[in-house]
């Protein structure tokens, strides 16, 4: 308990620097709201008009007032207005969430499924042709850009082969069944360079313990292959993988900004390029900040995890 | 002269293990490497064979061949295991696993790595019991907490339950000897089972060790470069120097009469209350000059010539044989004789 405490009061640097670098980046950028809403409306307002809006919504006010402003809203709950939208934030942010989070899941969970028990076959079997098969996909995983396997996917899959939607999401509330349909390709193409990059960490994480000593214990007791790897080696093997577990949740969100683009999937992710594309200050705050408190959590879980693998760490 | 060491077992029992003409290599990138070169030896029911000689000689992959758990590079190239009458080279790898952990055990030199840190010393005991004797989960429990009892560990029911970091060096060896021990193993391979811990915890590991082998009957093959530690626990003494053995005996006769220089520059190598057996003057300790050679460039005589005061031309030229150069005391030099003359 009071580990978790020090890890939520750690937290809170984390998330107050990208709180200040995102609402300083944002304000570096050319235009503002206004702008881009009187663009659109393609109507001549009046720069006088402009101004008041501007007054209105306080963005000609300095803006560490605007930011100091900003923090005191959001640390009672009110993360503000998407003058975007029309609409409170966290009106737009709420019904993203289940997309992304649904869709990041499964991919991360996929990742899990495929690179643990493929790494540890290819760091027994070194040099096999599963392990050859397994870095020569790796390095193209890792080598694939998001736009390029999902391009790829709705090329094959969903047009040529006609075999999965396109595009879009469905919630699961509404059909279960639509929903996994169109949750497969974007999980794929999230999952893809996730499980390059957990295979290669597992395999040599996997290699690693299979030379240590008890490893050798564990064979002179008697036991087979299977469980010498399964009973002895896999529990601290998985250890270093559960770490890049926690830091590529962050990786996830990245990629969910590209995959929802090419998937035109209503995440988080598309929100925000559309709030940054807009110049939709708060909004873009917020879904950075739904992010970093997203990953400072997995992180915690991943060390509560972690103090479950390692007996070694529940003393300290 | 020295006493024959007291021996209570018949001469005619039928040894444990019988090592015969073992040879094993390391296949490397380009060429093989012979790590153990024809080496026999033979181990009683209850007996302690010390196995002496500097890292590299070979006695940790005699050891590991004999337990067929060498790295995969290594290969046993020739030579017969007999072990209860069957020849383990070439025992189909299923029917070896039911030997290991179970017939032949092993302890090794680590004991801060050689147990799991993931598991409870208990599991870790019980293991080897449900394996190999076939008990239920709750049994072996009971059963690994009585081999805790067993090798003196205070409260083993609290402790069994702990994780080998929460113990200390000598607990964790202590924990391994239980765990070599569970099956009741005909032989033990002790490979430098003290080196890592203090020199009071040795005493007590060592002791533990005997008073399980005598109420065991277990043969230990116990591979250590500490000549005391051999002095005080072994029947006999196996030497090895660059891959062989050159020199064989009981422990009294090898400490009184070595007939091989590099069993006499071990023993002026260790200080000693009393007289020094080389004479070197002031007391200060005799060191064997150069290293041991690599197994890449072995020479074509006896590896040990180089370093050697007595060699003579044909040290360089021919590999001695090993010959019974005094009763029951065989070593394998050209020049045993004046070896021998060296001491009086």
């Amino acid at each position: 308990m009071q580990f978790v405490i020090k890890r939520v009061l750690a937290a809170i640097p984390v998330v107050f620097l990208t709180s200040v670098i995102i609402f300083s980046l944002m304000r570096l950028l050319p235009g503002d709201p206004i702008t881009v809403m009187a663009g659109q409306s393609q109507s001549d307002a009046s720069p006088e008009l402009l101004q008041q809006l501007r007054h209105q919504y306080g963005f000609d006010r300095p803006v560490y007032v605007q930011y100091g402003l900003w923090v005191q809203r959001a640390l009672s709950g009110d993360l503000g207005y998407s003058v975007y939208n029309r609409l409170p934030v966290w009106d737009v942010l709420r019904p993203r969430i289940l997309p992304t989070a649904q869709i990041g899941l499964t991919a991360w969970i996929l990742a899990i499924l495929v690179s643990l028990p493929l790494g540890a076959y290819t760091a027994v079997r070194m040099n096999s042709w599963v392990d050859w098969l397994g870095t020569a996909l790796a390095l193209i995983g890792a080598a694939m850009p998001y736009f390029l396997t999902g391009g790829l996917f709705i090329y094959f899959v969903a047009m040529r082969g006609g075999m999965l939607p396109a595009s879009g999401f469905v919630s699961p509330f509404v059909d279960f069944w639509q929903s996994v349909r169109t949750t497969i390709l974007p999980a794929l193409t999230l999952t893809f360079a996730l499980i390059a990059v957990l295979t290669r960490q597992a395999r040599s994480s996997f290699a690693e313990t299979m030379q240590l000593a008890y490893i050798r214990t564990a064979r002179a007791k008697g036991l087979g292959e299977g469980a010498v790897v399964f009973r002895h080696a896999a529990q601290n093997a998985i250890l270093p993988v559960v770490t890049i577990l926690g830091l590529q949740l962050g990786s996830l969100f990245s990629g969910a900004v590209v995959t929802e683009t090419v998937f035109a999937v209503p995440g988080v992710g598309r929100l925000l390029v559309d709030a940054i594309l807009s110049r939709d200050y708060a909004v873009v705050q917020a879904v950075v900040l739904f992010i970093t408190l997203s990953v400072v959590l997995a992180n915690l879980l991943v060390d509560i995890a972690y103090g479950l693998l390692d007996p070694r760490i529940k003393q300290s | 002269m020295a006493e024959a060491s007291p021996t209570t077992l018949p001469e005619n029992v039928a040894p444990v293990i019988a090592v015969e003409g073992l040879r094993t290599e390391l296949a490397l990138r380009d060429r093989v490497l012979p790590a153990v070169i024809d080496v026999s030896f033979a181990l009683k029911r209850g007996q302690t064979l010390g196995v002496v000689g500097e890292s590299g000689c070979g006695k940790s992959m005699t050891a590991l061949s004999i337990a067929r758990l060498l790295p995969p590079i290594a290969r046993i190239a020739a030579g017969r295991l007999l072990f209860d009458g069957r020849d383990l080279v070439g025992l189909p790898e299923p029917d070896m696993r039911r030997v290991r952990g179970r017939d032949i055990s092993m302890i090794f030199q680590e004991p801060m790595t050689s147990l799991n840190p993931v598991k409870t010393i208990g599991y870790q005991i019980a293991e080897v019991l449900m394996l190999h004797v076939g008990l239920t989960r709750r049994q072996a429990w009971d059963a690994a907490i009585e081999k805790l009892r067993l090798v003196k560990i205070p409260e083993p029911a609290r402790r069994a339950g702990e994780y080998p970091h929460q113990l200390s060096g000598g607990m964790r060896q202590r924990v391994m000897i239980a765990i070599a021990l569970a099956c009741n193993p005909k032989l033990l391979l002790a490979d430098e089972p003290t080196t890592a811990l203090d020199v009071t915890i040795q005493a007590q590991i060592m002791e533990l060790m005997a008073e399980l082998q005598e109420s065991l009957g277990t043969a230990i093959m116990l591979i250590t470069h500490d000549l005391g530690l051999v002095a005080e626990n072994a029947d006999r003494v196996i030497v090895m120097y660059a891959g062989r053995k050159v020199e064989e005996a009981e422990v009294n006769e090898l400490f009184a009469a070595p007939c091989h220089p590099y069993t006499l520059g071990l023993l002026g190598s260790i200080p000693e209350l009393g007289a020094s057996l080389t004479r070197t003057g002031r007391g200060r300790l005799s060191e064997i000059k150069g290293s041991v050679p690599s197994l890449t460039q072995l020479p074509p005589g006896c590896a040990f010539a180089p370093r050697c005061g007595f060699a003579s031309e044909q040290c360089h030229r021919a590999v001695p044989p090993l010959e019974e150069k005094r009763p029951g005391h065989i070593a394998a030099c050209w020049h045993a004789d004046r070896v021998l003359e060296s001491l009086s």
